[in-house]
């Protein structure tokens, strides 16, 4: 479904050159649930970034569903990022001034949805992420949690091609990480493809695969692996 | 972006709203107004005043030497006056000159025997031979006047009896009747002339163009001297004749000690005057609004600006979401203009407002027009769109890649 | 404070295009305030301001008694009868100066220019000290010419007809009449004609004649002249001719102007004024002074600050300009919070590293004084260009028939009034600038720099 061939992105000022990834060759499946690690300024974020189609790279090709999106403009690489992707960010990313329903309803009205499509996916999602009766309600009354939960119903809502998550669990607390890691985990089960960028341990371990970035090159690696991470 | 997602932007940032409705409408006020005044200015302007304004001149002079015998004088100027080459005909003026009342205003009456008759504001020309052709007058119905109907000499004279009347002045006197034949009644003293000719509208009167009467007029064939030490003349030159007429006019006339020249114009200077109050007021007040709309647009870009680096982070989520930059531009111009639409709202209001006082305190009428209204309205709105546009468009290029740094 | 003034400025060049938009945005503003508030300043001032509190004018009102004083320049000048007794009358003050507003021509004995029309007064010697007078060449006549044929010349009249040069000793004819040139004065600099109460700013006097000879010439009487209702008929007569018949009749013609003492001004004044109630209450015994209220005693001062409420056009563009100005600052306020909202990391660190809430305090109101400065110092330039268009304006209203010489001193800068104007707009500024500096100030220190 995803592939990328040969990616590299250097990062230039007047005096340095910062070479954030260096010939990143990755290839992403249906249904996987991949988990990409490293110590920080690896290069993960970089990573993410081009995944999500948030920056653009130097060299290399990377192609979504097929289509190669380097040639794209920023109207297009837009809509892709709409309707293919579903991101999970660390900070939760909400807005603050619209309620739960409205903050869901943002990706869907770029599409230009019908209303009552909307509102039935709008529906879907809150209940899919246990939160049905508290769509009037602003992030702001929410816990950490909770917020994280609407930010990941508002991925799903528009029914992306994989979901794309930044330290979804890095701002809760040990009891709300682990409700937000079974969800995550039982959406992926049901058929979503997930990539997370993660330090939790934990969160590593369910995945079935794991990445790891070091010095802008990728790696895949065992499992056993894992307790080597920098926290 | 949804409207109302639009709608809660502007009430969550109320202050920035605030500012830019209060703005938007205070400059409205400022600019339709003067906008309404400089239309009021130019319409005073454009009315036709059938006037040939390069080709009619003023002059008026002082006689102070009680032992001039001003009967004679009056003739040598005259002599002197018509022998010039540029000079087609004039006239002695013993009452008005064009668009220049030299004492009070004139009115007549159609009726004298009615003590409540309405009087009418007129422009009066006592005049000469050389008059009617001197103020290039076309008579219209009736007569011209007969060479044995002209009287002249000093204040004792018995007034003449015949008189022509503007076309306008007829219709209001007379209304669908004839005017041939009729007597109007001229000033307090009741004199009366019978009407034996009519002739074109032309503006003529100072006084009467005040009262928007601006057509109406009156000659009489009396060319009267010695109510005071004024000299008056009327003189029609050939087309297009320089302004070195003036001159030669005036040493002209100093060739005769004695006397001392007040005025020689052109009748298009004294009609520069009729509106010169107004005009300055519209000049000033175009100088403001331009003050003002520059103000405003520095303002908009400016809290604009503002505004969209108090959003950085969430423009950053909606164009992760996949909002496109042309998506985010229009969404922010899309709330400008909400803005700037309350605003042009009140600005209606205050601009009514600050239509009446205007014309309270300062006596200055500028009287709304819907269509003038409609364009400035339309003028400030797309200026502040477009004020609103350079840093909308600076925005546009907020990237969504800063979403994935750590909060 | 070096280190301050680096950082400041430092602060001004970071955000290049904010700092220009911000000054741009001021400077409008400033020019129009300037120029706006200028004018109406200077349609205030007046030579005489020093003594004008203690320069009243004299007037005793004989008029019916529903005569409607309309506004405080409408007060009659006195009749004959009454100068008389003014003058006899043994009161203490400085000067006392008594004129009538008069019209008549000049012409040259030599026939070597053309006749002048002139406004002019027929007064006595005092009005030259009440009226600070400067003379170019020559004097005042002398107590003994008080009725002889001399007169006193403006240098405008000099110039047209004696090329500019000392004149003194020469003749003038003034209506057919010969008089002599005992001096030359220069009235350039008074820029309104007071002494007969028109405040005009388009004219003042081309000559000055002796009263009485004035009287022996019968130059008429030009100016407000109100009789009473039973002389109404005869009020062109008494401009123009009868002389003997004015000075027994129920018309004032002679305004008055008397000056006190600086040091015993309030006690001449109460004198003056007594003096005032008990004659027209003496008068209103014999059938006189109908009115209500039979004497006033307004003093300069009090007329120039009326006269600065018919500045009505004037005035409606101040507002104006009091208003965009107002808007200018509350954009400075928006400005000022853009630009700081981008410095929040740079203070933070600042503040990690030691600086005080204060020192950031201080480097922004350096900052914004160092903007304020520019943004006067440009306005006041441009203010130049806004009085001078102004002036044009101006000219062109009045149909360019007044004399440009005394209509600029109507819009020419005030460099002192630009001095005050400018410090409490650099007030202003920095007041409208309070609220960005506490807020940037209370960034606490790290706070934005994590991650």
């Amino acid at each position: 479904m995803l592939s990328m061939q040969n990616i590299s992105k250097i990062y230039r000022t007047e005096l340095i050159e910062t070479h954030a990834l260096v010939d990143v060759n990755f290839e992403v499946n249906e249904g996987d649930f991949i988990a990409v690690t490293g110590p920080s300024g690896s290069g993960k974020t970089t990573f993410l970034n081009l995944t999500g189609l948030l920056e653009p790279f130097d060299k290399g090709q990377y192609f979504l569903d097929g289509q190669d999106v380097s040639k794209l403009n920023d109207s297009q690489l837009s809509k892709i990022r709409n309707e293919k992707i579903g991101f999970i960010f660390q900070g939760f990313n909400l807005i603050s001034e619209l309620n739960l329903y409205d903050n869901i309803e943002v990706p869907l009205i770029f599409r230009g949805l019908p209303s009552h499509e909307r509102k039935q996916r709008i529906e879907n999602a809150l209940e899919m992420v246990g939160l049905a009766s508290r769509g009037k309600h602003f992030p702001a009354q929410l816990s950490g949690g909770q917020q994280q939960r609407v930010a990941i119903a508002r991925a799903l809502a528009g029914q992306p091609r994989f979901l794309l998550a930044d330290e979804p669990t890095g701002n809760l607390d040990t009891h709300m990480a682990r409700q937000v890691m079974d969800l995550l985990q039982e959406i992926n089960q049901q058929g979503t493809t997930l990539l997370m960028v993660t330090h939790d341990n934990e969160l590593a371990q369910r995945a079935h695969r794991n990445i790891q970035i070091l010095d802008g090159q990728l790696t895949d690696i065992n499992k056993s692996q894992l307790t080597d991470l920098a926290v | 972006m949804s409207l109302k997602h639009i709608l809660k932007l502007i009430l969550k940032q109320k202050s920035i709203s605030i500012l830019i409705v209060f703005q938007v409408a205070i400059t409205l006020m400022i600019v339709s107004n003067s906008a309404f005044i400089s239309y009021a200015t130019l319409q005073n302007w454009l009315i036709p005043s059938n006037l040939e304004e390069k080709q009619i001149l003023n002059v008026v002079t002082h006689v102070y030497d009680e032992q001039v015998d001003k009967g004679q004088l009056i003739e040598r100027d005259l002599a002197a006056i018509r022998a010039l080459p540029e000079v087609v005909s004039a006239t002695y003026s013993g009452e008005e000159n064009v668009i220049d009342t030299r004492r009070s205003s004139n009115v007549v009456y159609s009726d004298n025997l009615d003590e409540n008759a309405k009087d009418h504001s007129i422009a009066l020309f006592g005049v000469d031979q050389q008059g009617v052709g001197s103020l290039m007058l076309n008579i219209s119905s009736g007569r011209n006047f007969y060479a044995n109907e002209f009287v002249t000499g000093d204040a004792e004279t018995t007034p003449a009896s015949v008189a022509l009347i503007s076309d306008d002045l007829a219709n209001t006197l007379f209304e669908e009747g004839s005017p041939l034949g009729q007597t109007v009644y001229l000033n307090g003293s009741k004199t009366p002339y019978q009407v034996v000719g009519t002739f074109e509208d032309k503006m003529l009167g100072e006084s009467a163009t005040y009262d928007q009467v601006w057509y109406h007029g009156m000659v009489i064939p009396e060319a009267i001297y010695g109510r005071n030490n004024e000299l008056n003349y009327i003189i029609r030159v050939a087309p297009n004749t320089s302004e070195k007429i003036l001159e030669t006019l005036e040493t002209l006339f100093y060739q005769e000690s004695g006397r001392i020249v007040s005025r020689v114009e052109f009748s298009a200077r004294a009609k520069k005057r009729l509106w010169d109050g107004r005009s300055s007021f519209a000049f000033v007040m175009f100088a403001i609004s331009a003050v003002a709309l520059l103000i405003t647009s520095l303002g908009i870009i400016a809290l604009v600006t503002f505004s969209v680096k108090m959003r950085h982070k969430n423009l950053g989520i909606l164009r992760a979401l996949g909002a496109s930059k042309s998506m985010v531009l229009k969404s922010l111009i899309v709330e400008n203009s909400l803005l700037a639409l309350v605003g042009l709202v009140l600005g209606f209001f205050l601009s009514l407002w600050l239509n009446m006082a205007l014309l309270q305190t300062l006596g200055v009428q500028g009287t709304p027009d819907i269509i003038v209204g409609i364009l400035v309205t339309l003028f400030v709105w797309l200026l502040t769109c477009f004020a609103a546009y350079l840093p909308a468009r600076k925005a546009t290029l907020i990237a969504p890649a800063q979403v994935t740094k750590a909060s | 404070m070096k280190d301050l003034f680096q950082l400041a400025i430092q602060g001004v060049k970071q955000k290049g295009k904010l700092t220009i938009l911000m000054i741009v945005n001021l400077v409008i503003g400033i020019t129009l305030l300037l120029t706006m508030s200028t004018m109406v300043k200077l349609g205030g001032n007046s030579v005489l301001t020093n003594k004008a509190a203690q320069m009243h004018h004299f007037s005793l009102n004989y008029m019916d008694s529903d005569f409607e004083i309309r506004n405080q320049f409408r007060y009659p000048p006195l009749t004959f009868q009454d100068a008389q007794a003014l003058k006899n009358a043994d009161l203490e003050y400085k000067h006392l100066s008594f004129n009538y507003d008069t019209r008549f021509i000049l012409e040259s004995e030599l026939d070597n220019a053309r006749p002048m029309i002139a406004t002019a007064s027929a007064s006595d010697i005092d009005y030259f000290s009440v009226f600070i007078v400067p003379f170019i060449y020559g004097a005042p006549w002398l107590d003994t010419q008080s009725d002889s044929d001399v007169i006193v010349i403006d240098k405008k009249v000099n110039d047209h007809f004696f090329s500019g040069e000392n004149s003194v000793g020469q003749f003038i004819k003034v209506d057919k009449q010969s008089l002599k040139i005992v001096g030359v004065m220069d009235l350039s600099q008074h820029n309104r004609r007071i002494s007969n109460m028109r405040f005009s700013n388009r004219y003042n006097d081309l000559a000055i004649v002796p009263m009485a000879t004035a009287e022996r010439m019968n130059l008429p009487r030009a100016g407000y002249m109100p009789c009473q209702t039973k002389e109404e008929t005869q009020r062109g007569e008494y401009r123009q001719h009868n002389i003997s018949a004015l000075k027994s009749a129920e018309c004032g013609y002679l305004h008055t102007w008397i000056e006190f003492d600086q040091q015993n001004h309030q006690q001449q004044l109460a004198a003056a004024t007594l003096w005032a109630r008990n004659y027209t209450q003496q008068q209103a015994n014999l059938g006189r002074f109908p009115h209500e209220e039979k004497y006033k005693l307004n003093d300069l001062q009090l007329l120039l600050n009326e006269f600065a409420q018919f500045m009505r056009w004037e005035k409606v563009y101040l507002q104006f300009s009091y208003l965009l100005f107002a808007i200018c600052l509350v954009n400075t306020v928006g400005i000022l919070l853009a630009k700081y909202q981008s410095k929040n990391k740079l203070v933070s660190l600042y503040r990690a590293l030691g600086a005080s809430r204060w020192y950031i305090v201080k480097i922004h109101l350096i900052e914004i004084s160092l903007i304020a400065f520019a943004a006067i110092i440009a306005g006041v330039l441009f203010a130049h260009l806004g009085l001078e268009l102004m002036f044009q304006v101006s000219m062109y209203q009045m149909d360019y028939s007044a004399d440009p010489s005394l209509v600029k001193l109507f819009f020419s800068m005030d460099y002192g009034f630009a001095f005050t104007s400018g410090a409490f707009i650099y007030a202003a500024i920095l007041i409208a600038g309070l609220y960005p500096v506490y807020r940037i100030s209370g960034i606490s220190p790290a706070s934005q720099l994590r991650g």
